[in-house]
């Protein structure tokens, strides 16, 4: 004990140390030199010998658009800045943090070399070259972090050059600031001991935070597959898939009475006006472990006692086996006049027949008019199949429960709305009760007006109802407001809830991430969006707005304890929609709604090259071992042979690699930083690497090897 | 005759299959390379959220257009290319920058649908008159401070939407609007109703969340309203003529000043809702209405 205790003593005498020794270099708000002339400059202007004597000089942050200290000419494709500033060698810490606000895209020199290159393309920069993406809401006052090796420094004076590179002229917005200091001590976040085993779609390293870039970013344990896209022609019926896909709901075929893993309906809502779902039929070859799509076509709305649907959203997979389809936008007009306003409704589909199954009760299609009329979101609905959970996008903003009168039967039952007992104060609960309000809905005159009614009587307004989920291992509902930057959950209680609490989220909460390239934070940021549970009671969250990403929470998460990962990263422009999984969780469905038509082309587990450019499009993911690949019938995850020698090592060791296809090295110093990365397509039986430069700096490397089908970790020890 | 009626048949069907844009018969393009491309007739277009400053001049070759979707684009006008697109039936261009309407609007002779929410428009263009097909306007979330005098020349409309404006004034006209179902004139800035005379087909009247102080007794002549929404004002008292809306089935009151309601109500028989939450009236009050009202369910 006595032990323990003197080492705690040493660790915070190191921690002091450390703290003692972290400087800031320069700070928000200092002061550049800045060119706004508008032109091309010479290439040597970022070296540390140009003459900037004639240049105009302010405090940052600099632009136009946006709040700004020093108000630069306008408009501008670029804007260049520099600045000159003294360190001290020996006061720097092994990697110095530079953090840049920056509106749209960035590169950083460091004395004439390219230190960081963000949201901007590969390749050749000009003065006309526009950042990969737009920077806009929050993300415009975000200063994003990167690390600059200290070797890229000099003693004495430096100069550090940026160029800032707008989305286009025509941008109503420009502007950047920056600073520069000693890193903080990395946060020690261990590796997620849940996932040992690694064969389950949770068991992920957090990818690294990133802007959006041109591809679909996620984890390196992950593939994903193209299943269809936007303008795809259907197998059946005429037309073609729809745009902005959205809800993606995987419904398990019953195969000798149990719901199969391998043979599914995939149901894709159009969130598009005119509105439509996608009802596709896809299987999973085991030869190839790939999914093949064999049957597309439209889900028929075309009935007069339907009229239709418009912004198919999000939706629901109910536990009997059908699709409720959720319509986003509501429309007074009742083109049919069968005293329904025409859209604003949840719609149930058999996805066997691609028809709609809701009934009216004189036996004609209907939509499910008790559940009420609003901008819907999506819907849930317990196991035992008596109620249903949803809330509003707009309109009341608040959150429904309706109770079935008879179990699996959406057409009739009561509609509740949720009061929290004391309200909310900065988007959080003041208390932790609520109490569910009967809302009328068994006139057409209540059942049209939904919205006014639930407002009148109490419901809470959150802001942007967009997802309600229920957790398989608590039972708690989960609902995002997409306004508020949060998800919050409760106990339901029949007609009160009690522990209601925000779970995860707050716009400016950051969040501790172990990824492949160390310790990374990243702000929560705007707009998480839809919710989906794994039987293991992670929580995946999918954002339209700050960065568009997929994060996954784990059950055991709490705001002080926090236990979160990065899963994915969307193309340029896109947002993730509507996750669902395989019933053996083996595989997840969720679409690309939107992505840019400047995204690249990339390669699926097909190995073929996909192009969606400017196209929504439905894939599927799961670990590498469960998708693609299966056609080289070779695949062995206890190959011992690839060893790595000599081992300690001067630097150049071999890899006796078997031939393995898709070869990956990655090495990791003892800071978690990657220090050498490359792939290689095919490689010979032997593969020769050299990392004499890497073990200069480091008595130790981590090697993770990776390959279709193979993964192995290396410590390479330094001779 | 025979065939005169099958032609007549088939046109009424094509029609009627048109308002409901089955995503099939006529897929909606997006992209407009895509469409000048399509071997198809184009029926169909959207550029919802492309983040455009203008139309591409090219929409004007999509001359069989009758769905346009222009929403949530950074327009500031509306450009010309709309108004040569004759078979237009419904066009949406919610949430946008757009300040007015042009003279060209009167061109599209085939209007059905004019939905303008959420944007910066301050007047109607009487040019909107000669739209005689025209049913339903959305001008939600503008900047109209007085009801549009032009839609009382559009006896076709069937819908008006216009919650979320600035309006104080409403013609005492409206009974113009001869096919009027629903009117929908909530968070505005109106006191005064006037004498408000509604059209006779009204079903659906929202006036929720003005500073409305009385209903004038000739919104209960409209017989034929079934969902009357005056929440959220100060209204103090409820004239005895009430007991005229046979047909009301639900009735919001919420959220006013009123401490009883007249005796009369109970002559509403197919009263089903009545929200009187947030108004001072006492339990014993309330109570004396359950028991005139019994096929009512009130909310208190």
């Amino acid at each position: 004990m006595k032990r323990k205790l003197l080492s705690v003593a040493a660790f915070l005498l190191m921690t002091n140390s450390v703290i003692q020794a972290q400087t800031t270099i320069f700070d928000k708000g200092s002061s550049w030199s800045y060119d706004d002339k508008g032109v091309q400059l010479a290439d040597q202007w970022k070296d540390p010998g140009f003459d900037i004597s004639g240049w105009l000089s302010g405090n940052g942050p600099l632009g136009y658009g946006d709040p700004v200290t020093t108000t630069i000419t306008k408009p501008l494709n670029t804007a260049y800045f520099t600045k000159d500033f003294t360190v001290n060698l020996a006061d720097l810490t092994e990697t110095v943090e530079l953090g840049v606000m920056r509106d749209d895209g960035i590169l950083v020199f460091l004395n004439g070399v390219e230190v960081v290159r963000d949201n901007m393309p590969a390749g050749t920069i000009t003065y006309a070259t526009l950042s990969s993406t737009t920077i806009d809401g929050a993300n415009e006052s975000v200063y994003n972090v990167f690390s600059i090796p200290k070797a890229n420094f000099v003693q004495g004076t430096n100069r550090i050059s940026i160029e800032l590179h707008n989305r286009g002229a025509s941008s109503s917005d420009l502007r950047m600031d920056a600073y520069l200091k000693n890193t903080t001590p990395p946060v020690v976040i261990p590796p997620d001991t849940s996932c040992n085993d690694g064969n389950h779609i949770s068991c992920f390293t957090s990818i690294v935070p990133t802007a959006q870039t041109s591809k679909l970013i996620i984890p390196i344990q992950h593939k994903f597959q193209l299943i269809l896209k936007e303008g795809d022609s259907y197998t059946e019926g005429g037309g073609f898939v729809g745009g902005q896909n959205d809800f993606t709901g995987y419904v398990a075929k019953k195969i000798s009475g149990a719901p199969s893993s391998t043979d599914g309906y995939l149901s894709v809502n159009h969130e598009t006006n005119p509105g439509g779902v996608t009802m596709a039929e896809i299987n999973f070859n085991a030869t190839t472990k790939l999914w093949e799509l064999t049957k597309s076509r439209a889900v028929d709305f075309s009935s007069a006692s339907l009229v239709q649907t418009i912004r198919n959203c999000s939706g629901g997979v109910t536990p009997w086996g059908t699709i409720v389809t959720s319509e986003e936008s509501v429309a007074g007009n009742d083109t049919n006049g069968d005293g329904y306003k025409d859209y604003g409704w949840l719609v149930e589909i058999d996805p066997a027949t691609a028809q709609v199954i809701s009934k009216n009760t004189n036996g004609t299609k209907g939509k499910l008019w008790q559940m009420g009329i609003m901008n819907h979101e999506n819907v849930v609905i317990n196991d035992a199949g008596t109620t249903a959970y949803y809330g509003e996008d707009g309109g009341t903003h608040m959150v429904y429960k309706f109770v079935m009168d008879t179990p699996n039967d959406l057409s009739s039952g009561n509609l509740y709305v949720l009061k929290l007992d004391q309200g909310l104060t900065n988007g959080d609960p003041v208390a932790t009760t609520a109490v569910w309000i009967q809302v009328p809905n068994k006139t057409q005159a209540d059942q049209n007006n939904t919205a006014s009614l639930a407002e009148s009587l109490g419901g809470t307004k959150f802001n942007g109802i967009e997802d309600v989920e229920i957790s398989p291992l608590d039972g708690k509902i989960y609902f995002t407001a997409k306004g508020l930057d949060k998800v919050y959950r409760l106990k339901d209680n029949g007609t009160t809830a009690s522990e209601v609490e925000v779970f995860v989220g707050g716009g400016s909460t950051v969040y501790n991430l172990y990824t492949a390239d160390g310790v990374k934070t990243e702000a929560w940021g705007d707009g998480n969006d839809n919710l989906t549970f794994d039987e293991l009671g992670n929580l995946w969250v999918l954002q339209d707005g700050g960065k568009n990403y997929i994060w996954v929470i784990a059950p055991d998460h709490t705001q002080a304890n926090p236990k979160v990962k990065l899963f994915a990263s969307m193309p340029a422009g896109s947002e993730p929609t509507g996750l669902t999984f395989t019933p053996d969780h083996k595989f997840g469905f969720f679409s690309i709604q939107h992505p840019g038509s400047g995204i690249d082309t990339d390669v699926d587990a097909t190995g073929n090259t996909i192009d969606y450019k400017g196209k929504s499009a439905t894939i599927v993911i799961a670990l590498k071992q469960n998708l693609g690949g299966g056609s080289l019938g070779t695949i062995d995850h206890t190959i011992n042979n690839v060893v790595v020698s000599p081992n300690p090592t001067y630097g150049i060791v071999n890899i006796n690699t078997e031939n393995l296809k898709n070869l990956n090295v990655t090495a990791y110093n003892m800071l978690g930083q990657i220090v050498y990365k490359k792939s290689f397509a095919e490689t010979n039986a032997v593969l020769e690497l050299d990392f004499t430069t890497q073990l200069q700096f480091s008595n130790m490397l981590i090697l993770n090897i990776e390959a279709d089908g193979f993964q192995k970790t290396v410590k390479l020890l330094k001779k | 005759m025979k065939n005169i009626l099958l032609f007549i048949a088939i046109v009424f069907s094509v029609s009627n299959v048109k308002a409901q844009i089955d995503p099939v018969k006529y897929p909606t393009y997006t992209d407009i390379d895509m469409a000048l491309l399509s071997k198809k007739t184009v029926y169909s277009m959207s550029f919802r959220d492309k983040g455009l400053y203008n139309l591409p001049p090219d929409l004007a070759k999509m001359d069989s257009l009758f769905f346009l979707n222009i929403m949530a684009n950074h327009l500031e006008k509306m450009d010309k290319v709309i108004f040569s697109l004759k078979e237009l039936e419904i066009l949406n261009v919610n949430e946008n920058s757009i300040r007015f309407i042009p003279d060209g609007i009167g061109e599209l002779k085939k209007l059905k649908t004019l939905s303008m929410n959420l944007n910066s428009l301050t007047a109607i263009n009487s040019e909107i008159s000669k739209l005689n097909n025209l049913k339903i306007v959305h001008f939600d979330s503008n900047n109209l401070n007085v009801f549009p005098e032009a839609l009382l020349s559009l006896p076709s409309l069937e819908e008006i939407n216009l919650h979320s404006n600035q309006i104080s004034n409403v013609s005492d006209r409206l009974d113009k609007i001869k096919n009027l179902r629903y009117l929908n004139l909530s968070s505005n800035q109106i006191n005064d109703l006037g004498e408000m005379k509604l059209p006779k087909y009204l079903k659906y009247l929202e006036l929720q969340k003005n500073r409305i102080v009385k209903v004038p007794e000739t919104v209960f002549q409209s017989k034929n309203i079934e969902y009357l929404n005056i929440s959220d004002n100060v209204i103090t008292q409820i004239s005895p003529k009430i007991g005229q809306l046979k047909n009301v089935v639900s009735m919001n009151l919420a959220n006013n000043k009123l401490k009883e309601l007249p005796e009369e109500i109970k002559y509403l028989k197919q009263l089903k809702t009545l929200i009187l939450v947030g108004n001072p009236m006492s339990k014993e009050s309330v109570a004396k209405l359950k028991v005139l009202m019994p096929e009512t369910t009130i909310y208190f």
